[in-house]
C-alpha cells in the first residue's frame, strides 16, 4: 500500500525584493511600490513511499526538504502538482490527515514550555482524543523506550536539548500515527541520545508498523533507520533508490592508512601498479581500486616493505557518495 | 451527523486542554495573577477619581447622566475591558511568526475550532478575576448594582466573548498571510479603545463620532452592554447587535482563512 505519492509537486514563494540601491529614494520607493521575487522551493518532485518503509529524504541546506514535509502534512499548499498521503489530499483534508500522521521538527517544540513534561503529554492526549487507559499504556511504553521517566515532572524549559528531543519523540508517538515525518530529529544531540532515538524509530517502524520519512543531514541516522534514500538538490529529486546503490556511487576506491614505526620513502612501495601512496609524517595513506586488489594483497605488500604500528581501512562511505553528488549539483 | 458532532465538540475538547494548561501556567506565575486582579481595579479607580475630581460638585449639572451611573459605567467598562484585548490574535500571530503554527495545523481539529477552543480555554480563567475585581469595586466604590443588573451583565457576557473572539480570529487569521500582527493589532486596538467606550464613554464623545462608533462592532464589546446593564439601552437590541456583528465577522473570517492559508509561509525545519 502506498502511503505517500507525490507527483510533480512544486511550491513557489513570493518574497519581497530588497531595494537595489541604498538611497532614501529607493527605500521609499520599495515601501510605496514593493517588488516581489518568486523563489522555487520545490520543483516537480515525484516519489512514492510504501507502508512500512523507512525513507531518508536528503539534500543540502535550502534544497526543499522541510518545504516538502510541510506540503505532505498539509501545512503548506502546493503551487502545482498532486500529492496523496494516507489516501488523503493533505491541504484539502488536513484535519483528517492530522490524526494519522506525526511530525517532529528538530528546531521547533510542541511541548508546553513552562509546564512539566507530563502536562504536554496530557494536553496532546486530550487533543488527539486518546482514551485514558490507552493513553497511560502508550505513555508508559514511551517512558521506558526513551528513558524519560525522570523528566516527566520537570518543566520543559529546564530540559537539555537531548532530553527535550526524546520527549518530542514520545509526544509524537502518543497517537500512534501511521506515518512519521521527521525533520532533523537528532540535530545537536549527543551519541547516547541519538542512539535512543534511533532505537525508538527502528522499533516504531518494525514493531508498530509506522512508515518513516526522515529528512536529515546525519548519515548515522540515515544508515541506522532507512533502507532507501530520496536525494533533493535545488528543489529537484536527483536520486531515488536504495542506500547500497547510493553508497556505491562513492566509487570503488578503498583507502588503507598505516602508522609507520620509522621514517620511510613511499617510492620504495614499488611493484603494485595503480596504487597511490602518500606519506604525511609517519602516516602512509595507500588508495587503491577494490575491484582490482583485495585489502589482504595490499596489506601483505605494504607490510613486507615497512614496519607499521597501526592500520586503518576506510571503505567508500555514504557520506562520500552524497558529498560527490552535492558537488556535482546532483548529477548522477 | 458525526462530522457536525465532532465540529461542535472540538472547541470544548480543545478548550478543556487549554484551560488546564492556562490554570497551571498561571499558578506558576503568581505575579501575573495578582496583576490581572489589580489592573481593572486600578484602572476603574483612577478613572472614577478623575471623574469625581473634574465634575464634582457640578457633576450632576454637567454630566449627561447621573454621577452614580457615570461611575458605574467606568467600573463596568473596566470590567469588560479585560475581555477585550485581542490577546489571542497576538498569540496566534506570534505562533505564525515563529513558525510554531505548524503544530496548530497538525492537530485533528479545524483552525476555527482550535482557535475558538484556545480562546475559551485561555480566556475563561481571566473571567474569575474581573468578577472579583467588580465585587471589590462594588463594595469599595459603592456601585450598588442590583441583582437584575448583574444578571443582565451575565446575559450579555457571552456576546462580548464571541464578538471579541470573532475580531481576534480575523486579525489572527490575517497574520497567516501578513506574518505580522503588529500593525493590524495596533490599529484595531486603537479603534477598539476609542469606539468601544473603553477610553471614554461613547456618550461623552462628540455626537458625530458616537454615531460612527455604532457603525462598527466595537461598541457591542463595552458601551452597549454597559448601557444595557445601566438601563440606558434595550437588552434584545444589544444581543441582536452582538449576534449580527459576530455572524458577519465570522463569515469574513472564514473567507479570510480560505484565502490566507494557501499563502502561509513557514521557513526552516
Amino acid at each position: 500500500m502506498v502511503i505517500i505519492k507525490a507527483e510533480n509537486l512544486s511550491k513557489e514563494f513570493s518574497v519581497r525584493a530588497k531595494p537595489t540601491g541604498g538611497g532614501l529614494r529607493e527605500t521609499i520607493g520599495a515601501v510605496l511600490k514593493p517588488r516581489h521575487d518568486v523563489i522555487m522551493a520545490v520543483k516537480d518532485v515525484s516519489f512514492s513511499v510504501s507502508a512500512g518503509e523507512a525513507v531518508a529524504y536528503m539534500g543540502p541546506n535550502g534544497a526543499g526538504k522541510s518545504t516538502t514535509i510541510k506540503l505532505l502534512t498539509g501545512i503548506l499548499t502546493p503551487t502545482r502538482g498532486a500529492v496523496s498521503v494516507c489516501g488523503l489530499t493533505p491541504w484539502k483534508q488536513r484535519t483528517r490527515l492530522a490524526a494519522r500522521i506525526g511530525a517532529v521538527f528538530g528546531q521547533r517544540s510542541q511541548l508546553l514550555w513552562d509546564l512539566p513534561v507530563r502536562e504536554s503529554f496530557r494536553f496532546l492526549g486530550t487533543m488527539y482524543d486518546i482514551p485514558g487507559g490507552e493513553f497511560v499504556k502508550r505513555l508508559n511504553f514511551s517512558v521506558e523506550m526513551l528513558d524519560i521517566g525522570e523528566l516527566l515532572h520537570q518543566p520543559v524549559r529546564e530540559l537539555s536539548l537531548g532530553q527535550k528531543m526524546k520527549c518530542e519523540m514520545a509526544a509524537v508517538l502518543l497517537h500512534r500515527p501511521a506515518l512519521l515525518l521527521l525533520d532533523e530529529p537528532t540535530i545537536g544531540l549527543d551519541l547516547m541520545a541519538k542512539d535512543r532515538l534511533r532505537d525508538t524509530l527502528r522499533y516504531a517502524q518494525k514493531e508498530l508498523g509506522m512508515t518513516i520519512l526522515l529528512a536529515s543531514h546525519d548519515f548515522g541516522d540515515v544508515e541506522a533507520i532507512c533502507e532507501r534514500a530520496v536525494l533533493l538538490v535545488n528543489g529537484t529529486v536527483k536520486y531515488d533508490g536504495s542506500l547500497d546503490v547510493l553508497r556505491g556511487m562513492a566509487g570503488t576506491t578503498r583507502v588503507i592508512q598505516f602508522t609507520l614505526a620509522s621514517a620511510a620513502d613511499p617510492g620504495s612501495l614499488g611493484s603494485l601498479p595503480e596504487v597511490d601512496a602518500e606519506l604525511d609524517g609517519d602516516t602512509l595513506t595507500v588508495s587503491f581500486d577494490r575491484d582490482r586488489f583485495t585489502s589482504a594483497e595490499v596489506l601483505t605488500h605494504v607490510l613486507s616493505r615497512f614496519d607499521a604500528t597501526d592500520v586503518r581501512v576506510q571503505e567508500p562511505t555514504l557520506e562520500n557518495a552524497i558529498r560527490k553528488l552535492y558537488a556535482s549539483g546532483g548529477e548522477v | 451527523m458525526g462530522v457536525l458532532r465532532t465540529a461542535l465538540r472540538g472547541p470544548f475538547v480543545v478548550a478543556g486542554a487549554h484551560l488546564r494548561v492556562r490554570i497551571l501556567t498561571l499558578s506558576a506565575y503568581r505575579l501575573v495573577l495578582l496583576s490581572q486582579l489589580a489592573e481593572p481595579i486600578t484602572r476603574a479607580s483612577i478613572l472614577s477619581f478623575l471623574l469625581r475630581a473634574i465634575y464634582s460638585p457640578a457633576a450632576e449639572r454637567v454630566l449627561p447622566v447621573p454621577m452614580t451611573r457615570a461611575v458605574s459605567y467606568v467600573a463596568l467598562a473596566a470590567f469588560l475591558g479585560v475581555f477585550a484585548g485581542f490577546n489571542n490574535a497576538a498569540s496566534m500571530a506570534e505562533r505564525v511568526k515563529s513558525g510554531d503554527v505548524v503544530f496548530d495545523l497538525l492537530r485533528p481539529w479545524s483552525w476555527f475550532g482550535l482557535t475558538l477552543g484556545e480562546y475559551m480555554g485561555t480566556r475563561l480563567p481571566f473571567a474569575l478575576w474581573p468578577f472579583l475585581a467588580l465585587l471589590g469595586l462594588t463594595l469599595g466604590l459603592g456601585l450598588g448594582l442590583a441583582w437584575s443588573q448583574y444578571l443582565t451583565l451575565l446575559l450579555l457576557l457571552p456576546g462580548v466573548f464571541i464578538l471579541e473572539f470573532s475580531l481576534s480570529f480575523n486579525i489572527g487569521t490575517a497574520t497567516l498571510w501578513t506574518q505580522n500582527s503588529w500593525g493590524l493589532g495596533l490599529s484595531f486596538a486603537w479603534l477598539q479603545q476609542l469606539f468601544s467606550g473603553l477610553l471614554v464613554p461613547i456618550i461623552l464623545l462628540p455626537e458625530s463620532l458616537g454615531r460612527v462608533a455604532y457603525l462598527t462592532p466595537f461598541p457591542y464589546l463595552v458601551d452597549a452592554p454597559v448601557r444595557a446593564v445601566l438601563g440606558l439601552a434595550d437588552i434584545p437590541g444589544v444581543l441582536l447587535g452582538q449576534a449580527a456583528w459576530a455572524a458577519a465577522l465570522m463569515t469574513i473570517g472564514a473567507f479570510l482563512h480560505l484565502a490566507a492559508i494557501s499563502k502561509l509561509r513557514v521557513n526552516g525545519g
